[in-house]
């Protein structure tokens, strides 16, 4: 049986090494090694064996713990953007996204195990498990979209500068990336909506204290992400604003995850606890 | 056999001649069959882009080059002195360097540009599609466009090498994902607009409008590219259509307003839209650019894209040419044993028929040796028979790594009285 934790660390460093491969296949040289171009799906397939393995060992879903939460997040980035990789000329994204799952890992990997989001035994928990997985899928969406937008953006601004660089032929183009926000904007919007319901129908039993700060903040990034469906299905605009409200739901998740943050480990008595946590 | 190339280019001809020899697609079946009828060649293949018309062949006729300039000559309307001064002829390992150059886009006027290669494929599968190339010919242009493909891959001749044609695709296909989707506009109906529509189209663009002042001339350039052409009234309409919209009109003033575009976008609910400005003076007004999801670009800004990195690609040519000495040599020494091989072949055959012939009637006479005495004599036989052959074979081989290796070969051939078939049959075609 190997080291889950072990593994977990092993695919933050192939993560890492993806991120520099994805940056040096746009400035330096196209033709990468094969074994290179690999490294993202095998540090992928770790990291899958590594968080199955984790809660087979825990008995519990992935993510229970903030910790294995995170972890569970960096693989579904991952995951969902190899996936889309296959069909679609996106290559540059990859920077941001094992970028970002690189830094998701190493949080996961630093910060105590032992902060649970769902009180055990989770079995009983039907609906906090089924809000946990939906919401955090939803963020994973999300930011997926959000690193679409921030491409786009960039896109544009050097298309309309005329800055034909390098670097400009390897972003992705914009109705590409256009649809590819719009397409995991739908995706997350839908996932979000049922981890909402679920987490209100979770809340009248337990822990209402803790999720009334950061519920609203997914109250308000189900509004934005509302108002991008409605701005992109309804008016068909694409490019500055439906970007816009990309960014800005990108920020509401963000400052939702600092809440949880902030609500958990100040729950957790024992983070402050420097004592009791070096102990 | 000999290899040679046979051709002109922007180097060594004005437009106005080589717009002359300049071959199309659909044209280029026919040249192809009139030449092997008309000459004694065994294989020919045609690159004719604007740039430069090549004619290569394989022949058993050393001066079959004369032929091909007398054909290219009669084709053009030349007088053989009027064109000959403008054409290269390159043989052997130079035809071989030559093609490799113009495949990695050495030799093209855009260092690296892309679209050559593509040229190369063109003409190879049209040479072998109508049966012109043959064996040697079918090999060369395969090595040559690998290696057209590796100068890109492997060194950085190729980076940020574009036509102005190819850099309006470049930068439509930055906008949109899937040109095939999408429609083009063409306003005015020059040359350039024709060039720029028809790297479009050799990219995907299936829809295509074309408006002018003079209806005809849309009418005309639309049928081009199964287009449709739009009366100059009408050109709202298109517009909002449109996605990719090319001006090049002669109008003195803008004949595009920030205005005009303005309400073009509501229209097309800001979908991106991309204007290429190639007219002198400006068809498209300054600000236009400034609008959401406006491209504009214009023959300035198109040049300057061309232009950028022109001297890191000039610094890119040795190791290109490093590259095609090396493929080169490995066509030239496949080239030369493909003579070679059937000459070696032949000589032994001959040589053990004789060696075979003679031992039967050995045998009959010396009955009664043993089985193993038997055996001992035809061993010898057999290692004289190696070792008288050992030197004329060490020989032919030299032969094939040396310039003038098929006149040496035919002396061989006549030296051992072996002839083949293949000679035998061109020989008939040089008699007629």
């Amino acid at each position: 049986m190997p080291d889950n934790s072990l593994l977990i660390k092993l695919a933050a460093v192939l993560f890492g090494l993806a991120g520099v491969f994805y940056i040096w296949r746009v400035f330096v040289c196209e033709t990468i090694g094969r074994l290179a171009s690999s490294i993202p799906i095998i540090g992928s397939i770790i990291l899958c064996f590594g968080v199955v393995g984790r809660s087979i060992e825990m008995q519990q879903v992935p993510f229970t713990n903030l910790s294995g939460a995170l972890a569970f997040m960096a693989l579904a980035l991952a995951a969902i953007y190899l996936l889309m990789e296959q069909r679609r000329r996106i290559g540059a994204l990859g920077t941001f996204v094992f970028g970002m799952a690189t830094i998701v890992l190493l949080i996961s990997i630093f910060m105590p195990q032992q902060i649970n989001l769902i009180p055990l035994p989770a079995p009983a928990n039907l609906w906090g498990m089924i809000h946990f997985g939906a919401s955090l899928l939803a963020c994973v969406a999300f930011t997926l979209a959000f690193f679409a937008s921030i491409t786009y953006m960039l896109q544009e601004y050097m298309l309309k500068r005329k800055q034909i660089t390098r670097l400009q032929r390897h972003l992705p183009s914009l109705d590409m990336m256009d649809d590819l926000a719009y397409r995991m904007v739908t995706l997350g919007f839908l996932l979000l909506t049922v981890g909402i319901i679920a987490g209100v129908l979770w809340v009248q039993s337990t822990l209402r204290e803790i999720l009334i700060s950061k519920g609203i903040w997914f109250l308000i990034t189900w509004l934005v992400y509302a108002a991008y469906l409605h701005v992109r299905v309804v008016r068909g605009w694409q490019g500055k604003w439906s970007n816009r409200l990309l960014v800005l739901g990108f920020a509401c998740i963000f400052a939702g995850f600092v809440s949880i943050f902030v609500a958990y480990l100040g729950a957790d008595s024992t983070y402050f606890n420097l004592h009791r946590f070096e102990r | 056999m000999h290899l040679m190339v046979v051709g002109l280019s922007h180097k060594t001809a004005p437009i106005e001649l080589r717009e002359k020899l300049f071959f199309s697609e659909q044209q280029l079946p026919t040249i192809l069959a009139n030449l092997k009828d008309s000459t004694a060649i065994s294989e020919c293949a045609i690159l004719s882009t604007c740039n430069r018309t090549e004619v290569y062949i394989c022949a058993s006729d050393p001066g079959a080059d004369t032929s091909i300039k007398t054909f290219l000559s009669r084709i053009g309307g030349f007088s053989n002195e009027e064109l000959t001064p403008k054409l290269y002829v390159y043989r052997s390992y130079k035809a071989a360097a030559h093609l490799f150059r113009v495949a990695s886009g050495v030799d093209s006027m855009v260092i690296g540009e892309q679209q050559i290669l593509g040229q190369v494929k063109t003409a190879y599968a049209t040479a072998s599609k109508h049966g012109a190339s043959g064996p040697v010919l079918n090999t060369l242009f395969q090595q040559a466009i690998t290696v057209g493909k590796r100068a890109r891959t492997e060194t950085e001749i190729a980076r940020g090498a574009f036509s102005i044609g190819s850099v309006a695709v470049q930068l439509a296909r930055s906008i949109f994902e899937e040109l095939s989707e999408r429609t083009v506009l063409v306003i005015g109906a020059g040359k350039m607009a024709e060039l720029t529509i028809t790297h479009l189209v050799s990219c995907g663009v299936k829809s295509v409008l074309v408006a002018n002042r003079t209806h005809e001339k849309a009418e005309h350039l639309a049928s081009e590219f199964n287009g449709q052409a739009v009366r100059f009234d009408n050109l709202l309409t298109a517009l909002m259509k449109a996605d990719i919209i090319i001006t090049s009109t002669g109008a003195p003033e803008p004949i595009i307003s920030r205005n005009l575009v303005l309400s073009v976008m509501r229209a097309r609910r800001g979908r991106p839209i991309f204007f290429i400005d190639i007219a002198v003076p400006r068809d498209i007004e300054q600000t236009v650019g400034l609008i959401d999801n406006v491209f504009a670009y214009n023959i300035d800004d198109l040049q300057k894209v061309v232009e950028v990195g022109e001297v890191a690609r000039r610094a890119e040519i040795a190791k290109v040419e490093a590259l095609i000495a090396e493929q080169v040599d490995e066509f030239m020494r496949w080239f030369r044993m493909r003579d070679v091989v059937p000459i070696i072949a032949d000589l032994q055959k001959k040589y053990e028929e004789i060696c075979d012939g003679e031992m039967k009637k050995l045998r009959r006479k010396l009955e009664h040796l043993s089985e193993d005495e038997w055996n001992a004599i035809v061993a010898a036989a057999r290692s004289i028979l190696r070792k008288v052959m050992h030197q004329p074979l060490t020989f032919i081989k030299q032969c094939a790594e040396s310039e003038d290796s098929s006149d040496r070969l035919s002396f061989l051939r006549e030296l051992f009285g072996i002839q083949v078939d293949e000679l035998k049959a061109d020989e008939k075609i040089d008699g007629s």
